[in-house]
């Protein structure tokens, strides 16, 4: 199963894929605070059905980034 | 390394909305020790509990603010709301700092942010060192956000080194900044201020 960027991030904040900007990242994107974040994780694990490892976890820092995970794990 | 500029034995730091002052024993207040026998304020943490008010004494007492500095972070109303450290290996012009948040009414506020700038400037502006370095469990999610929001580098895992309160075994994640890094975020920060 393929899983867009925006969409998991758009969940975490309950906002369309739309909303979320291309460029977003956790230095520019407002809802992406430290308890947005932990929604972006939990977004992506509920996604993927497992937990993420640290190291994929520490990729996840704006939607160019995840999009490069979700690749390597779709 | 340069020698820290204490003034009767105190240093203090402002950062835009806290003073960041060292810590006396006599500082240790019963809330303090309250802190850290809070199974959600330690739960990051590696305190042994239960504390008590000597113990914690005996630790604010450890940091003889030349290599070991324990800054209490107060708010405009000279609130005690936390804590960072930052713990020097002069051998090495090397740092390492940590935080602590008590105060529940300013989680997620940008505190550990602003208190580490604060020790960051002073650290490399004033002590000149050559690298300071923090890390966190790898289920500590904020504390893993706080750091990359901030510019800190991945120093590197340390793969399955602690065990958490559910008797999960999770990594420890470190992170840097070199002073080096540190100049070239002001002068970013100049040159976007000049535009």
């Amino acid at each position: 199963m393929r899983f867009d960027a925006k969409e998991l991030i758009g969940r975490a904040f309950d906002m369309t894929p739309e909303g979320v900007p291309d460029d977003a990242s956790l230095e520019n994107f407002e809802p992406w605070d430290s308890l947005g974040h932990v929604k972006i994780i939990m977004s992506v694990e509920e996604a993927v059905g497992r937990p993420l490892d640290t190291e994929e976890a520490l990729q996840i820092v704006s939607v160019d980034d995840l999009r490069h995970l979700l690749a390597t794990i779709n | 390394m340069k020698q820290p500029r204490l003034e009767n034995g105190i240093l203090s730091l402002n950062s835009e909305r806290f003073i960041l002052r060292t810590l006396l024993p006599d500082d240790v207040s019963q809330r303090y020790v309250d802190w850290l026998n809070d199974p959600e304020i330690n739960r990051y943490l590696e305190v042994k509990i239960p504390q008590t008010i000597e113990a914690v004494r005996s630790y604010v007492a450890g940091h003889d603010r030349r290599t070991g500095f324990l800054f209490g972070i107060f708010d405009n109303e000279n609130r005690h709301i936390g804590n960072i450290s930052l713990v020097i290996d002069e051998r090495h012009d090397v740092g390492t700092i940590g935080v602590t948040i008590g105060e529940r009414d300013y989680w997620g506020k940008n505190v550990v942010q602003e208190a580490r700038q604060a020790v960051i400037e002073y650290a490399f502006g004033e002590l000149e060192l050559f690298k300071l370095s923090g890390g966190c469990k790898s289920s500590n999610v904020p504390a893993v956000y706080n750091y990359q929001r901030q510019g800190w580098k991945l120093d590197g895992i340390r793969k399955a080194h602690n065990v958490d309160r559910m008797g999960k075994r999770v990594d420890i994640v470190f992170f840097c900044k070199f002073r080096s890094d540190w100049q070239a975020e002001r002068e970013t920060a100049g040159a976007q201020h000049e535009i």
